[in-house]
């Protein structure tokens, strides 16, 4: 028996580029985000290359009302800032859905999410004591085990069903929305919100510097002079059912999740395989999955962080599996920053969005595309009318970790 | 859907390479974590000597942990402190991320196909299972190799002890591997695994005290930890291969629940 198919009932994203899923396609049509250096009131670093922040208090009014009148105790400044951004998004999907949580305490909802600064420990202060012999108040400790923002935001909606945080670096949030169809076609739940989130940390800024992996200018994914890639932080969340529930209560259809693929680089700690063996991999069995051929995307949004190493490992796959076939290939990352584990979720949310709107433009200040590149994406001042409502949102980790997850839009 | 089948397993709790020592120059940069989870994964390996039969991107990896390497998340901000903002160590940085384990393991056996790390509280192994067993029986994959993986942190432990009353906990690592197969294969076959996990007071997260497992059979008593699962739940898979085949094991907590029944054996 085919397994159902998984329908996409609402979208939430919090980033650089809007606090809203309406805020972002406004700011696709105008006038991109700036960046800057980590501002004060999140921490204090020496780290001056610019990142990408999502508004400084997340929590839109139902997320605020939620967690003012939560039982477990948490308040804005004992839950971590990835939390808050997640609750967010999470809120924000279910409205779209038509659902309020207190609608679907009988059911079975699952939390499927990508993080990779939500399962650290960022009490810098606790640890700096600690390491000096100290003994300072435990609550920073404590205060670590609700940062698994799968079964905080749960708890905080006051729902029930499977949990998982996939740590899968930046792919996580894309591996996290793979999961959760499989968590559905399973029937292992009735719904789940599946995606990922991120918030910024000094530990994340100064570990990419040490890299050499930050750009000093605003990132250019895809483009000759491209030196790098910038933070961001974020949350997208997909609501998914599958379709016959979907349809049974008249929820409103965003799209589909049609299939998912991941591979692995087998290759280097951090960088990509240079032909992208694992991303070849991933897009086979993605397709596969989806029952799709490649004739029949019409659009890729790619990872395109902007480093050298990630935007040719990348689009060497896409020549790969596409051959001389070129469909428009853009990345986000230029209006979200690299959002890390909250990538793979705010992208499928973006892919899905312009699926819907049946067009894009292209990627923001990719001005000259670097010739070495294998596939050519859309640069900036271009736009492309979409053939048809599929296209693919992929992700490149470290580690080697890639997925990929083919996307079916259903027209607004 | 198919069945799966367990081929081997391993229980791993010092670190030891003596039994392999050509992994040790793959691993010159690897912190105790990733040295763990690739002797588990190695002895599952080698014990089944199914490579040869595989191909690569049908060979996944699943880990989980609560806690990741969290130990060398703390070695990487004695650098940030001790030599300052700039002079961070980019090795630690990237090994301090949860997936760099299951990158090593890809990397050193040239497995290709799908490398989940999930991090839970609670039962993060039963719930890797769950997920590979998933994905091998809807013939996704051919093999998984399930890993369970935790890193002493003396941080975690000096906090255990000052909550509880007591002196700091006794350290523990180690690393448990399952080696799965989807079809018709020899080995206890993997029956239901029910992972319930809910949101639960952090000092039951910590100090563990009040997590029981219970299986068809006796099983040893193990120092309460997250360690503790992993090892409980391999004991009653191998106590349960060694016999019959068929059997169950589970785990109460105030943080949930979690199961996992087996059988009966193929030949």
């Amino acid at each position: 028996m085919a397994p159902p198919a998984i329908a996409v009932t609402g979208m939430g994203c919090i980033s650089a580029a809007g606090a809203t899923l309406a805020a972002y396609e406004q700011t696709v049509t105008g006038t991109p985000p700036s960046c800057a250096p980590v501002p004060k009131w999140l921490f204090d670093t020496a780290f001056s290359f610019p990142v990408f922040m999502a508004p400084p208090d997340p929590l839109g009014p139902r997320a605020r009302q939620i967690l003012a009148a939560n039982v477990l105790g948490l308040t804005e400044e004992t839950v971590h800032r990835t939390v808050l951004l997640a609750l967010e998004a999470a809120v924000q999907a279910l409205a779209q859905a038509g659902l309020q949580p207190e609608d679907i305490r009988d059911k079975r909802v699952g939390f499927s999410l990508g993080t990779t600064v939500g399962c650290g420990f960022n009490a810098e202060s606790y640890y700096a004591a600690w390491r000096q012999g100290k003994r300072p108040d435990l609550a920073p400790v404590l205060a670590y085990y609700h940062a698994n923002i799968s079964t905080t935001v749960q708890a905080l909606l006051g729902l029930q069903g499977p949990v998982a945080v996939v740590t899968n670096a930046c792919a996580s949030g894309t591996d996290a929305i793979g999961l959760a169809k499989g968590w559905l076609e399973t029937d292992r739940c009735d719904l789940v919100l599946a995606g990922g989130a991120d918030g910024m940390s000094r530990i994340t800024c100064n570990g990419f510097a040490s890299l050499l992996l930050a750009d000093a200018q605003p990132c250019r994914p895809y483009d000759v002079s491209r030196k790098g890639l910038n933070l961001g932080e974020g949350a997208g969340i997909l609501c998914l059912e599958k379709e016959q529930d979907a349809r049974r209560r008249n929820a409103p259809l965003c799209g589909y999740v049609r299939g998912y693929g991941a591979g692995s680089d087998a290759y280097h700690p951090t960088a990509p395989h240079p032909q992208g063996v694992g991303m070849v991999i991933a897009l086979n069995k993605a397709l596969a999955t989806a029952a799709k051929t490649i004739q029949d995307i019409s659009f890729i949004n790619g990872h395109g962080t902007g480093t050298a190493a990630n935007d040719l490992a990348e689009t060497t796959a896409l020549a790969t599996v596409f051959g001389r076939q070129q469909v428009p290939l853009i990345s986000t990352k230029p209006l979200t920053g690299h959002t890390l584990g909250a990538a793979g979720g705010l992208e499928a949310v973006f892919t899905l969005a312009a699926l819907r709107q049946g067009r894009v433009k292209g990627s923001v200040r990719c001005l000259d595309i670097d010739p070495a590149l294998p596939y050519k994406p859309l640069p900036e001042h271009a736009e492309a009318e979409l053939a048809g409502a599929v296209g693919i949102s992929q992700s490149l980790a470290f580690g080697g970790g890639n997925g990929c997850l083919i996307l079916e839009a259903v027209h607004a | 859907m198919r069945e799966v089948s367990v081929l081997a397993s391993a229980l791993v709790a010092d670190i030891d390479f003596s039994g392999a020592p050509h992994l040790l120059r793959g691993l010159r940069r690897a912190d105790p974590f990733i040295q763990l989870a690739t002797l588990a994964a190695y002895r599952v390996l080698e014990e089944s000597a199914i490579m040869d039969q595989c191909q690569p991107a049908e060979v996944g990896i699943y880990l989980g942990t609560t806690t990741g390497p969290l130990q060398t998340n703390f070695d990487f901000l004695d650098t940030l402190f001790d030599d300052g903002e700039g002079q961070a160590s980019p090795t630690l940085f990237s090994h301090a991320v949860h997936n760099a384990a299951a990158g090593y393991v890809s990397r050193l056996f040239k497995l290709q196909g799908m490398a989940q790390t999930i991090t839970l509280n609670g039962w993060p192994f039963l719930a890797a299972l769950l997920e590979a067993k998933a994905a091998l029986a809807s013939g996704a994959l051919s093999h998984a190799v399930v890993l369970g993986v935790e890193e002493s942190c003396p941080l975690l432990d000096e906090a255990a002890g000052r909550l509880a009353g007591v002196q700091p906990r006794l350290p523990q690592r180690g690393a448990v591997a399952w080696l799965l197969a989807g079809g018709d294969q020899a080995g206890p076959l993997l029956g239901e695994i029910v992972v319930d996990e809910v949101y639960s007071g952090e000092e039951h997260l910590l100090l563990r005290h009040q997590e029981t497992f219970s299986a068809t059979l006796d099983l040893p008593l193990l120092p309460p930890g997250p360690l503790a699962p992993c090892f409980s739940v391999t004991h009653a898979l191998q106590a349960i291969a060694a016999g019959s085949g068929q059997g169950s094991w589970q785990a109460e907590a105030p943080f949930g629940r979690a199961r996992c029944t087996f059988g009966p054996k193929k030949q």
